[in-house]
């Protein structure tokens, strides 16, 4: 079903990358999103996946404008002391860095197609 | 700089809608939606906790019943609280801007918001074939 998230922001740290066991690279940042309202805040966790992660490791930085299109993902687990938790996220499609463009930046938005795999984590 | 927190979900409404007064008048609707999602082939349901204000939240009560269809235009909201045991724990929910009924029921009021004329596709899949 349709399931779509747009939001702009900034970055409230660098973008930490991991592989998987199986070598997919995986990108996991914070956006901080400004409401109208003046000093309210949304903080929105965000993952991007293969491709699309390196580019983000590589040229998002903290305190950047960012610019995210991606999907809600809600999922539950069991945390540490064996209760059930939920994780919220927006699974990120596309990102577009916004701002000034620092001299290495690249030139225009990218648009990766990332297709998640059933990852043990 | 006002960012961009925008969020558009279509499922079927999970439970039928309450509405609460508070005491300034104000109306808040609250009603859980179950989106259907497919990842690497298999199919997920996750349930979105979705907020209306004002005069939307209203008309939530009589509308939207358990069923339904529906597309909800709003923002991504996620914040922290204690519980009764006083840990920490997260809460995710979309408040609401905009509801479109995507059903076509008879009981639909008319002042319900725009129906769309073309209907989601769902596809029809047993409960039971439900990986979880």
């Amino acid at each position: 079903m349709y399931n779509k998230v747009f939001l702009i922001g900034n970055l409230t740290r660098d973008p930490e990358v991991r592989y998987t066991p199986a070598g997919i690279p995986v990108a996991r940042f914070t956006v901080a999103v400004n409401r109208i309202k003046k000093d309210e805040v949304d903080f929105i966790p965000v993952v991007a996946w293969r491709r699309l992660a390196e580019i983000c490791g590589e040229f998002l930085k903290k305190g950047r404008p960012v610019a995210i299109e991606g999907r809600l993902q809600i999922r539950t687990y069991k945390n540490k002391a064996g209760m059930e938790a939920t994780s919220t996220e927006v699974v990120a499609d596309g990102m577009q860095m916004l701002g000034s463009k620092p001299a290495s930046a690249p030139a225009a938005g990218t648009k990766a197609e990332t297709k998640e795999e059933d990852i043990p984590f | 700089m006002a960012g961009l927190n925008k969020i558009i979900l279509v499922g079927t409404v999970a439970n039928d809608a309450e509405t609460h007064f508070a005491v300034e008048g104000t109306a808040r609707a609250n009603f859980k939606l179950g989106v259907r999602t497919f990842a690497s082939g298999a199919v997920s349901l996750m349930n979105v906790d979705i907020v209306v204000w004002g005069k939307l939240a209203e008309s939530c009560a009589k509308l939207l019943k358990a069923g339904r269809m529906v597309l909800v235009e709003g923002a991504l909201r996620i914040r922290s609280f204690e519980d009764q045991s006083g840990s920490r724990k997260w809460a995710t929910e979309v408040s609401a801007s905009s509801l479109q009924l995507l059903d076509q029921k008879a009981t639909a009021a008319p002042q319900s918001a725009a129906v769309a004329a073309q209907e989601e596709e769902v596809p029809d899949l047993p409960e039971g074939d439900l990986p979880f």
